[in-house]
């Protein structure tokens, strides 16, 4: 344990027990101070496992972080086989995008919008109460013949849906098509033309390099919006009191700027945005196909992330993934906590994405990323950062604004 | 006029019993002088040796154990109380019962058992020495449970096990025990949380508080400067002051004690404004 860092931190738990401050605090100063290298990370959880068990000995729980969270036992990644086949059916239309092929288990991503003269297959009464719409049930068998009792997990209205059918069961990642509804689906080959490069932590980098690249990563941070306490105006406060940074050092007036803006955002706006005054939304938007990605990503952190496929919608960008976490670092606060997802805009001007739509349980869990941004370049490659504590992934996705993949 | 030697560490702390349920007994625990005795159990090495060869556990022979075992655990630093205001959840009666939050009561070892079963409660008393714990803390990060429910202990023992391992460190700081470098920032934090709850007893503690460990010979002082109190401490002020209950003298914070010749106590202590010190003697009569 570095001396200055363990003290500090062990001060800010003695604090903490005596001001009655949040164990929150301690928790987001010590991850700080982890990610910079400043104190070891284990030593750092050992602190604020110090701290816990002081604070439960006085009955002092407050602890907002999911601390039941469970770890996955182990991370196969998943097969995704692009489709991108409408099928045109008695309900309706369905856009069968991509087929996503686990150890255990096995989904067919749509879309479908179910024709005006089809009969009420999706509206069902419920038992004591009104109509309900429902995502109609899929017949899909695989190129044996073998039907896949599958159940719809997304969204939708009555006649608009979107979302996985998920089967308990596998389908042979070389399978060459599947039959949905009757109609023959072909699977394509596993997408080759993403560029993964994974950059892990480098301590000898400079303290204050860290720092400002821990900002940039708690600006991304999916929790932000699902706890009370940003990490943001924290890890400010611990990298001044410790001489990391300085109060007028870039980034640190950057990330100030935008947590306010954050704060004050309108939808639709990223932060970045906001702060350069360009709001953008009412700019053409190019049209883009949607697009199978089929990249995973395993880190020696435990951190598995799957990219499953980019939409462009009337809202930004949306990144479909797939992740499991199979090594919980204590100061973490959640799963959603583990990793964040970044794109660059033509200017430069990074934005987070925001984590909504997901799911998921048993260390595992799927959604999708909204990078509200307008990102209407002409650029043929989307940019995709995943920020954890201790790496970085890049992934140039091509993405032409016209055609399809 | 103070006393021409160093006085033993445990000077000017009182003898401490408790009792816990032991075999078909009530049994005593007590500290003196620096040790704790199994008091209805004269010859503690038979009793071991017949543990060893298979025979019952004893409740008391745990506890002094665990006593013995952690005389230099700093995580007791951590865990016990900073001072009067920095209160424990009581001790209950162990009835199992599990409580919302993660929290069940549990027995403080697994040997000693409650004669009046469960719900069971002495009158007159506290109900032994069972306590709240967390039923997931610790495991992970390699914590030993004892220690922390050794920071719980009725009577005051848990003051005098933190006396222990207070002097236990105060030496081997002394004596430049290569231990020491490791833990350096858990023994300046046990000193600036024991400073800060003295602050709050003294009301002074919306003032920023920089607490700096020097070494044990080194002048003693604490000063304020806009808005900030600034103390300069030894380690050894928690043996000397803290555990002796001298941290706040009649409204003042104390610095150092030295006892005197009479069998008293010489207290330097800051004024109340922070700016110079005085001395008080406490004369002890017969």
């Amino acid at each position: 344990v570095n001396d200055v860092g363990g003290y500090y931190l062990r001060r800010c738990g003695e604090d903490g027990l005596l001001r009655r401050r949040s164990s929150d605090d301690l928790r987001q100063r010590a991850r700080a101070l982890a990610a910079v290298d400043v104190v070891s990370p284990a030593a750092a959880a050992k602190i604020v496992a110090d701290y816990d068990q002081a604070r439960a000995l006085r009955g002092l729980i407050d602890d907002n972080r999911h601390s039941h969270d469970e770890i996955a036992d182990e991370w196969t990644a998943p097969t995704i086989r692009p489709c991108g086949q409408t099928l045109h059916t008695q309900w309706g239309e369905i856009t069968v995008h991509y087929v996503i092929i686990g150890a255990h288990e096995s989904g067919v991503e749509v879309t479908m919008t179910q024709s005006p003269t089809a009969s009420g297959t999706t509206r069902r009464r419920g038992a004591h109460g009104p109509v309900h719409d429902e995502a109609p049930d899929l017949d899909i068998v695989d190129e044996h013949g073998n039907a896949l009792p599958s159940g719809f997990n997304g969204g939708g209205n009555s006649r608009h849906w979107a979302g996985r059918y998920r089967a308990h069961s596998s389908l042979d990642p070389a399978a060459v098509f599947i039959t949905v509804m009757g109609h023959r689906v072909e699977l394509g080959p596993v997408p080759s033309d993403v560029a993964v490069r994974i950059e892990e932590l480098d301590p000898s980098r400079p303290t204050a390099e860290l720092a400002a690249r821990y900002l940039r990563r708690c600006l991304a941070a999916p929790s932000r919006h699902y706890f009370e306490q940003s990490p943001v105006p924290t890890a400010i406060d611990t990298f001044l009191a410790l001489g990391i940074l300085t109060p007028d050092a870039e980034e640190i007036v950057r990330a100030g700027e935008a947590e306010k803006a954050a704060e004050e955002a309108v939808p639709g706006i990223s932060p970045r945005g906001a702060r350069h005054g360009r709001s953008t939304r009412s700019r053409p938007r190019p049209r883009r196909a949607d697009r199978t990605v089929g990249v995973s990503v395993s880190l020696p952190s435990g951190v598995h992330i799957a990219i499953t496929d980019l939409r462009s919608t009337s809202d930004g960008v949306t990144v479909g993934f797939q992740a499991a976490v199979t090594s919980l670092d204590s100061l973490v606060r959640s799963l959603v906590d583990c990793f964040a997802m970044s794109t660059t805009d033509e200017a430069g001007v990074e934005h987070p994405g925001e984590l909504n739509d997901w799911g998921g349980g048993g260390g595992t869990f799927h959604g999708r990323m909204t990078f509200p941004a307008p990102l209407d370049s002409a650029a043929p490659t989307f940019t995709l950062r995943l920020l954890t504590d201790r790496a970085d992934v890049t992934l140039d996705i091509p993405w032409p604004t016209d055609g399809a993949q | 006029m103070t006393a021409p030697g160093p006085r033993p560490w445990w000077t000017g702390i009182t003898a401490a019993q408790m009792s816990l349920p032991c075999g078909d007994g009530e049994h005593q625990l007590r500290w003196s002088e620096g040790r704790l005795t199994a008091v209805d159990h004269p010859d503690v090495d038979r009793e071991r040796a017949l543990v060893a060869l298979g025979g019952e556990r004893v409740a008391c022979l745990d506890l002094l154990d665990a006593w013995n075992a952690h005389t230099d655990d700093l995580d007791l630093l951590v865990l016990a109380a900073r001072g009067p205001s920095d209160r424990l959840l009581e001790t209950q009666p162990d009835d199992g019962v599990r409580y919302s939050g993660g929290y069940t009561r549990r027995s403080a070892f697994t040997a000693v058992s409650n004669p009046g079963g469960p719900g069971h409660s002495r009158p007159g008393r506290r109900g032994g020495w069972t306590m709240y714990l967390p039923l997931n803390s610790g495991g992970s990060h390699g914590h030993d449970l004892t220690a922390a429910r050794l920071a719980n202990l009725p009577d005051g023992l848990t003051t005098r096990l933190v006396a222990t391992v207070i002097a236990t460190w105060t030496d081997r700081i002394r004596d430049g025990d290569d231990r020491v470098t490791a833990v350096r920032p858990t023994l300046h934090a046990a000193l600036y949380g024991r400073v800060l709850a003295t602050a709050y007893a003294l009301d002074i503690h919306s003032r920023e508080l920089d607490v700096v460990m020097v070494e044990a010979q080194a002048p003693r002082s604490v000063s304020s400067q806009d808005g900030r109190i600034r103390c300069e401490l030894p380690f050894s002020w928690l043996g000397d002051v803290w555990v002796r209950g001298f941290a706040t003298a009649l409204g003042h914070l104390c610095l150092n004690v030295e006892t005197t010749q009479s069998e008293g106590w010489q207290l330097l202590v800051a004024d109340r404004d922070l700016r110079g010190t005085r001395t008080m003697t406490i004369n002890v009569g017969e």
